[in-house]
């Protein structure tokens, strides 16, 4: 332990005995810390999952009903994500290149899903569009069904999502300021070629980085999900869901279909630290 | 017939970046717009490029109106001071930007774009330098790319934003010369904003004093460091050094010399400026003659020599300026006494909201004659 | 009237707009009105049943000690994470992040499985007398778990810049190194271990995903908040219910949110004076 220590901060030369210790047991209980809160829950998931043998862990995630629910996630992510790196690049470009009125309110709007609880923000949506909601009704007469469906997924899932993209340009974005895309604006460029010629290429990281997050949320996502899908098995099951009801009947089935989101979790985790290690300049690293 | 700048006015809220400026610059001019930071010179400049619009006036190119052309369509070439070039692109794609966003109409084909951006590079003088990151070129490198991309778009007007503001000393002052022949040799109608005296000096055919939102004085850098118009473009330009004086009748009373003051109607005027350039005062050859000034430094520049000089009834102290060689013969210390003259001072009457309604220069009476070097006869003596 | 130079103003705003108001906005409005048309009698009959009151404490109480316990983790680790150079420190560095990007069901379960009577941690520490499944030391644990990051990720860019300058300025003053610690180091860190504070408790009042596995609902001992609600809308169809206590949540977070942004004012007059 002691020789894997060695500390950037060397205070007057030569660290004492003491304050070697006082670092090495500084690391260690950090190490500990995290090994206790975070390591050990990730093996718990994987050790769980296969616990049954291979075979069974195979069989728990190729059964109908968990094909169902990963297609319904990739379907619900490929609508919702680029939905909100739309929504993004366009709050982006509002809050950075215009002075408008009510512009500090339009930017705590768009924080505002990350404070609010998601089964909060699930129930305010069935106060909306549910059968007894205030497009309820009118939903109803035009044949279509918002709540305990694919929309409602996709609505609850954009909500806690929004600010992901969004968060991540608009701080690059200030930082680069008007400048260059006036500069393009002289040269004769219209808006979708400065847009796509000039500002586009000089977020595309960050971009990339608040999409990756804003993914690895909406395919995770669970508390808003859980409010307006109605839980019906193969039908509007996304995965967390299913992990749920599995959860009660099947404990290691449970476990293994789990497995395939704390996966995409490993996987996620590892592309971002590329991308910080890469382009970490461009990032925003806060939540 | 040019460009006709007519009665421009721009407010920020209670601040006027432009108060009534109007302004003509003909065909192929090189005009520099001269002033201290906040004098809406930029204003002026975003304006004329289309990324502001003004509260009122008119812009008008060959009778054309400007204004409502979007930047887009507008022609105007501008470089701008931190030079905003593009750097996820390389110095020709740059250059090649312009030409490749037109219309596909009007857009040039691979081969033309590939020509003219050679040409320009050359004109420039980076050809070696094409396939480079901006972040890989020097400042005045840059500056140079950033030129070389406003001009492919065969700009009809020219603006650059401190085009020297971001340089070091050196670099800029071998720029200057470098883009006053660009210039010349482009022939294309120019305006440059600059805070620095030197630079406008220098470069320009014309120079627009600006100050506060307004003109302060439009006309060559010869006219403009002789005969400056207003207080400001004296202090601003010609180092003019206020002097207490009064007015009395058609004499000038400053320091207890007496003036003889020509064609200075004293209707309107609230108060009065007196200022001197530091190359009029000069020391007088004799001793007793003149006035008495203690010498505070001496500084050594270039070939000129720089005095401080503490005179009875002047608060700041006033800076002269002699050419070594007339110092040489004098040659006192710092902290002695020595005599001096003023050589030819500026007058100016202003109302209270200081705008200029009289304005005099004179002189010692045989100052006229070619080789004036003193002593001068007061005309009467305290 | 305001004059926008660069193109794209109406279409950006627009499908701005668009968005907020049909995910955010609206809804937001539809439980403002729901808790509004109960009246202050009608949302206490909702709110102020024995079973309720007890959620609301439990929540708020355990995510506020959670959050602050996640303070005093937080500062240990970001700080080993950006003064010391250790074997593993850049998948530590990584793993910082793993409560926020995993699925908040799949940690539920994950921590219901360590800690559970049979659990690998749960069966070494029940002969201990420590339950922590089924009770409320389990939903704290939940809370402590997704709130770290929050912490973690604001103070390692201040860390980082902090540097070392300002301690070797108090080490040539002669500062002793908890002297350094307490009056060098920690007093600029002030705004911003609490907005990590403010972030991690807001995630830890609205937390459902990982919290109700572990913490079993038990009437009046471990339901929280959001389960109430789920509770509500999901078996009882309440929805005047759902949106009274929805109503008290949505205060929280706000008052949450207007606190952070007092906050972060405050951050940058601390930055300006560095």
């Amino acid at each position: 332990m002691m020789s894997a220590v060695a500390a950037t901060v060397s205070i007057g030369g030569r660290p004492s005995w003491s304050t070697r210790v006082a670092r090495t047991s500084l690391v260690f209980a950090a190490l500990m810390v995290l090994v206790w809160l975070l390591v050990l829950p990730l093996i718990a998931i994987f050790a769980e999952a296969f616990r049954q043998g291979a075979a069974f862990f195979w069989a728990a995630i190729r059964q109908p009903d968990s094909i169902a629910a990963v297609r319904l996630t990739l379907t619900v992510a490929a609508i919702a994500v680029p939905l909100n790196l739309v929504f993004g690049l366009a709050a982006a470009w509002v809050m950075t290149h215009f002075a408008f009125r009510g512009k500090a309110l339009l930017g705590a709007l768009i924080d505002l899903p990350f404070s609010v609880s998601p089964v909060v923000a699930g129930m305010m949506l069935i106060l909306v569009y549910g059968k007894y909601g205030w497009l309820g009704a009118w939903l109803e007469a035009h044949g279509m069904q918002v709540i305990f469906a694919l929309p409602g997924l996709v609505l609850a899932t954009v909500f806690v999502t929004l600010p992901f993209v969004a968060r991540e340009l608009i701080p690059l974005m200030q930082s680069q300021g008007s400048e260059q895309e006036e500069a393009a604006l002289t040269l004769g460029a219209g808006g979708w070629q400065i847009f796509f010629r000039v500002t586009l290429p000089r977020v595309r990281w960050a971009l990339l980085y608040g999409v990756l997050l804003c993914n690895a949320r909406a395919m995770g996502e669970f508390g808003a999900v859980y409010v307006v899908s109605g839980h019906l098995r193969g039908l509007t099951n996304t995965l967390p869901l299913q992990v749920d009801q599995l959860y009660d009947e099947n404990f290691s089935a449970a476990f293994a279909v789990a497995s395939l989101l704390a996966l995409l979790t490993v996987l996620t985790l590892g592309i971002k630290r590329l991308l910080e290690w890469r382009h970490g300049g461009e990032l925003r690293r806060q939540y | 017939m040019g460009i006709e700048i007519s009665r421009l006015r721009r407010q920020f809220g209670q601040f006027a970046a432009l108060d009534d400026v109007s302004l003509s610059i003909a065909d192929g001019e090189f005009v520099a717009v001269l002033g201290p930071s906040g004098s809406g010179k930029t204003s002026l400049l975003r304006i004329l490029a289309g990324l502001d619009q003004p509260d009122a006036g008119s812009v008008h190119r060959d009778g054309e109106d400007l204004l409502t052309l979007d930047a887009r369509r507008r022609g105007v070439g501008l470089v701008f001071q931190h030079y905003a070039l593009f750097p996820h692109m390389t110095v020709a794609q740059n250059v090649a930007f312009g030409l490749q966003v037109r219309p596909w109409r009007l857009r040039p084909r691979a081969s033309a774009i590939k020509a003219s951006v050679d040409e320009l590079l050359r004109r420039v003088e980076l050809e070696s330098f094409a396939a480079r990151y901006p972040a890989q070129l020097s400042g005045g490198q840059r500056q140079r790319v950033a030129l070389a991309r406003a001009l492919a778009i065969q700009p009809r007007l020219l603006l650059l934003d401190e085009p020297f503001g971001a340089l070091d000393a050196q670099v800029r002052v071998n720029l200057r010369r470098w883009l006053r022949e660009f210039h010349r040799s482009l022939g294309i109608t120019t305006l440059f904003v600059t805070h620095d005296q030197d630079e406008a000096l220098e470069m320009a055919d014309r120079v627009v004093v600006m100050n506060r939102g307004r003109i302060e004085q439009i006309g060559t850098p010869e006219q403009i460091y002789r005969h400056p118009a207003t207080p400001f473009a004296s202090r601003f330009i010609a180092r003019g050094q206020p002097l207490p004086g009064n007015v009395e009748g058609a004499t000038l009373r400053v320091l207890g010399q007496v003036w003889r003051l020509d064609g200075f109607a004293m209707d309107n005027v609230h108060a009065v400026a007196v200022h001197v350039r530091p190359e009029d005062i000069v020391p007088a050859l004799r001793q007793g003659e003149g006035l008495c000034a203690r010498l505070l430094s001496l500084r050594h520049v270039a070939g000129s020599v720089r005095a401080g000089l503490q005179v009875d009834g002047v608060e700041e102290p006033l800076e002269a300026e002699w050419s070594e060689r007339d110092w040489g013969r004098h040659g006192a210390a710092v902290g002695d006494s020595i005599d001096i003259h003023f050589q030819a001072l500026t007058i100016f009457g202003t109302d209270r909201e200081g705008r200029v309604h009289a304005r005099s220069e004179c002189h010692p009476p045989h100052a006229a004659s070619p080789v004036a070097v003193g002593p001068w006869r007061r005309l009467s003596a305290e | 009237m305001t004059r926008h130079v660069l193109p794209g103003f109406r279409l950006s705003a627009g499908y701005t707009l668009a968005v907020l108001g049909s995910c955010v906005l609206l809804p937001l409005a539809a439980l403002l009105w729901t808790a509004c048309e109960l009246g202050p009698a009608g949302w206490w009959a909702q709110v102020g049943t024995r079973r309720v009151l007890a959620s609301l404490r439990l929540s708020f109480g355990a995510a506020l000690l959670a959050a602050t316990i996640d303070v005093l983790l937080g500062l240990l680790v970001a700080w080993v994470l950006v003064r010391y150079r250790f074997a593993f420190r850049r998948v530590c560095d990584a793993l910082v992040d793993l409560p926020f990007a995993l699925p908040t069901a799949v940690a539920g379960i994950a921590l219901t499985a360590l800690y559970a009577p049979n659990g690998w941690l749960g069966s070494r520490l029940a002969p201990l007398g420590i339950d922590v499944a089924y009770t409320r030391l389990g939903v704290l644990l939940a809370m402590v778990f997704v709130g770290l990051p929050f912490v973690v990720r604001t103070l390692q860019p201040v860390l980082e810049s902090m540097e070392s300058d300002l301690e070797e300025a108090a080490y040539t003053l002669g500062a002793s190194p908890l002297q350094r610690f307490f009056r060098v180091v920690l007093p600029p860190l002030l705004p911003t271990l609490l907005t990590g504070y403010a972030l991690a408790l807001a995630r830890a009042i609205g937390e459902y995903g990982s919290v109700v596995f572990i913490s079993g609902n038990r009437l009046f001992r471990t339901e929280i908040a959001p389960y109430l609600i789920v509770q509500k809308i999901d078996s009882q169809y309440d929805y005047r219910g759902a949106a009274a206590l929805g109503a008290v949540m949505l205060a929280a977070s706000l008052m949450l949110l207007v606190a952070m942004a007092w906050l972060q004012r405050w951050t940058r007059r601390w930055a300006v004076l560095r």
